[in-house]
């Protein structure tokens, strides 16, 4: 077997290797720039729980606003923020594959009726007396990543409206 | 935006109660400090993850950490100020063979501590051998004997 030559430093036998030491000393910084970067857009919310993460839309019609997440994590706990426009009971449609992909934790204040709706879910709601709008939270926790998931939401017999959430592993 | 700013406090927290418990409290770790190093990994590790077990939460805690010890590294070799704030600063505990009793109470050494690190970094039997004894910043205590005549 051939006797490995090993490198010198005047008279020490080490295996330096110097241009290589300094690309990987670069690539150490540039590392840390990244990891800078990464946890800025963290703290902004890209990778759900932030300021960024939340995304606002209405329906055509104007009856319905949702206040959703834009990005989101796997098994991690998110809210659905919906707001009924209008003083009689109200039904909230929401389609796809809703109900598969996310799991409804609770949904404050609670529904008068609940039926499933083309693998989604159909929410009835009731204002109380003198209420002009109400404000309904929906607990979720997606249950797959997504790249991204989709689902339309509106109100009965109103055109509907996408709402988009991409779920990070 | 939670998963960075947890893993910050607890970061900063858990540095705070490691500096004020002083050098001797994990510098030779014991059965009894390992255990208590394990049961603290775990209580820390509810404060950090919570109820958020997604991967995307694991790598942001993770690159979290480092990164504020990257800083931090960065920020000590800068100020020496903060080096000491973080690192403290060395204690000599024997010098020229005398025995600094003040330190070595204050820094919760004794006698036989010296003497266990003399006998196991360099063979020593006695305590007038020893030269210098110093306790690093580390924790360890680090023994110089005087010249053999």
């Amino acid at each position: 077997m051939a006797q490995k030559v090993l490198q010198k430093h005047g008279d020490l036998e080490i295996d330096e290797d110097p241009g290589f030491q300094d690309v990987a000393w670069t690539a150490e910084r540039v590392g840390w720039a990244i990891m800078l970067l990464l946890l800025l857009a963290a703290v902004a919310g890209v990778f759900g729980n932030g300021p960024f993460s939340r995304a606002q839309t209405r329906t055509p019609e104007g009856g319905l606003s949702v206040d959703y997440p834009r990005f989101a994590r796997m098994e991690s706990a998110d809210e659905l923020e919906l707001r009924v426009r209008g003083d009689r009971r109200a039904t909230v449609e929401i389609d796809g594959d809703f109900s598969r992909d996310f799991l409804i934790e609770s949904i404050q204040p609670e529904p008068v009726a609940q039926r499933p709706h083309r693998g989604g879910v159909s929410l009835d709601f009731e204002p109380g007396p003198g209420q002009a709008e109400q404000r309904v939270t929906l607990h979720l926790r997606p249950r797959r990543p997504g790249f991204p998931i989709r689902a339309e939401v509106g109100l009965r017999g109103e055109p509907r409206v996408e709402i988009s959430t991409f779920v990070f592993p | 935006m939670d998963s960075v700013l947890r893993a910050a406090a607890v970061y900063f927290v858990l540095m705070l109660l490691f500096r004020v418990a002083g050098r001797r409290a994990l510098g030779q770790i014991t059965t009894f400090d390992f255990v208590l190093l394990l049961i603290i990994s775990e209580a820390t590790q509810n404060a950090m993850i919570g109820d958020d077990f997604s991967v995307t939460n694991g790598v942001l805690v993770i690159s979290t950490l480092i990164f504020l010890n990257i800083a931090l590294s960065l920020l000590k070799d800068r100020s020496r100020f903060v080096e000491k704030l973080v690192d403290g600063v060395p204690t000599v505990l024997v010098a020229d063979g005398r025995l600094l009793e003040r330190e070595m109470r204050k820094a919760r050494v004794g006698v036989e501590d010296i003497l266990h690190a003399a006998r196991e970094k360099q063979g020593l039997e006695r305590l007038d051998q020893i030269k210098y004894a110093v306790l690093e910043v580390s924790g360890g205590i680090n023994v110089i004997p005087k010249d053999q005549k």
